[in-house]
């Protein structure tokens, strides 16, 4: 088994790519699939910018062979917007609290907080530290980010209880 | 640190037997959750031909947690499985703690405890914790297999005791006595050297009598201090029949600080990381304590247990 075309549901589209056992997971997103917004960073698992979900459950995509991925549900931060074009409450949460600055580790906190707030809803500030600790942002200090978290969440939560 | 990894083949077998003899050539390694091997690969620390998936063997992925039949988890049983589980947070804390503080969090969704165990890596924490609940480790060939404790699984470095032709099917955890508690702990220090570890781990266990005031039995591991886990025979032995209190801990913990080859040529490092490893031997060993004295009746969860 070597070279091969490998068939991934990224953010709900079947794509298909031509792909190699030794390629990672966040080089075929961004250099196969074309999906920019997932971060190479320390590439060794230290910084969680390359988060992604697989199955629902946040990875960091470069240290997963792209092989292994295949036919699961994989999400980036491209699926997170509505098709609409609105933004997911998270997103909106981080630009009302200026959560992000040089915006490298963004795309990988995006994905840790939704992994988090669909697991756990209602979460305290220690819950969202807990969540978002694998990931690691070198410029704001972090307090603006768990703003932006435990405020989406308190929309998320809002919306729900005004839709039902 | 390169920025692809070399070639190699990716296969996966659908079944023990096919996937070891696969693995048992040279260059061929089996693969799981694939955390560490990536790294290692990346890094150049090692370098295979062929990767045996052991993901898609059917089989392989049963898990059973039962506080008096104990803890049983197949090799592909994912980190994640074990950390949201209420009966390992009860009845193995030592396993639950460990878990619980590995960095980053990440590494739960994507590993095996099974995969951590064989990377025989000596500053990783599943090891530890699981010496402490004195663990077996199932090897099976895909036809017979063979229990062997834990303690007598690592042989060096990078090296335990599967052989060619082998693997680790799953891991036992027998069950914690009535009146028992674990713990684990872990703290971060400088390296000094290049074969210096940047941290240590230590993981007790302790059970009490009924009345639960005297030590009957006890376990007590410090690992990230050489290739593998160390149990400190002479401190559990010192421990069985006394009161529990600090004074045990106390002498337990000084046993154990002297049991601990020096790692370092510095006598100010070996000074200091002495001191860590009494200090964490002692807390470790009192938290494993006070567990097993605020450990209620079990037969109160029985409504928990399936």
């Amino acid at each position: 088994m070597s070279r091969q075309i490998g068939t991934f549901h990224v953010n709900g589209r079947v794509r298909e790519a031509i792909v190699e056992p030794q390629m990672l997971l966040v080089d075929v997103i961004r250099e196969k699939i074309g999906l920019t917004g997932t971060k190479r960073a320390c590439a060794s698992g230290n910084c969680g910018a390359c988060t992604v979900l697989v199955d629902g459950l946040p990875v960091c995509s470069c240290l997963t062979l792209a092989v292994t991925a295949q036919r699961k549900d994989i999400r980036t931060v491209e699926g997170l917007r509505r098709p609409d074009g609105e933004l997911h409450p998270l997103q909106q949460a981080f630009i009302d609290h200026c959560a992000s600055q040089c915006g490298f580790c963004t795309a990988g906190m995006l994905m840790s907080a939704t992994a988090l707030l669909e697991a756990n809803p209602r979460p305290t500030r220690d819950d969202v530290n807990r969540g978002l600790s694998g990931n690691i942002c070198r410029c704001t200090g972090y307090v603006k980010i768990v703003d932006a978290v435990l405020d989406a969440a308190q929309k998320i939560v809002a919306a729900r209880e005004v839709a039902a | 640190m390169g920025r692809v990894l070399q070639p190699f083949e990716f296969v996966e077998p659908s079944t023990v037997d096919e996937a070891v003899g696969l693995a048992s050539e040279t260059g061929s390694r089996l693969f799981a959750g694939g955390c560490e091997l990536v790294l290692s690969l990346r890094r150049g620390v090692v370098r295979y031909k062929r990767l045996v998936s052991i993901m898609g063997v059917p089989g392989l992925d049963g898990f059973r947690a039962h506080p008096k039949h104990g803890l049983e988890f197949g090799a592909q049983v994912r980190i994640r499985r074990l950390a949201n589980h209420i009966w390992v947070g009860k009845r193995w804390a030592a396993l639950h703690e460990a878990i619980e503080q590995l960095h980053p969090p990440h590494i739960m969704n994507m590993g095996t405890v099974v995969g951590n165990v064989c990377s025989a890596v000596p500053y990783y924490d599943l090891p530890t914790s699981l010496y402490a609940h004195r663990a077996m480790v199932r090897i099976g060939d895909g036809r017979a297999g063979r229990d062997i404790p834990i303690d007598d699984f690592y042989l060096g470095p990078r090296l335990t005791a599967v052989g060619p032709g082998e693997m680790v099917t799953s891991i036992f955890v027998p069950p914690p006595a009535a009146d028992a508690g674990s713990a684990f702990k872990k703290i971060y220090k400088a390296r000094r050297r290049s074969d210096d570890l940047h941290k240590i781990n230590a993981a007790a266990y302790v059970a009490l009598d009924a009345a639960k005031e005297t030590i009957v039995d006890a376990t007590l591991v410090i690992g990230s201090v050489g290739a593998m886990p160390i149990r400190i025979v002479d401190a559990e032995t010192g421990l069985v029949g006394k009161a529990a209190g600090h004074a045990a801990y106390e002498a337990a913990a000084e046993i154990a600080a002297g049991a601990v080859a020096p790692m370092t040529d510095a006598a100010w490092v070996e000074e200091i990381r002495t001191e860590w490893i009494r200090i964490l031997a002692r807390d470790v060993l009192e938290q494993a304590a006070s567990r097993a004295r605020s450990r209620h009746d079990p037969a109160e969860d029985a409504h928990l247990a399936y």
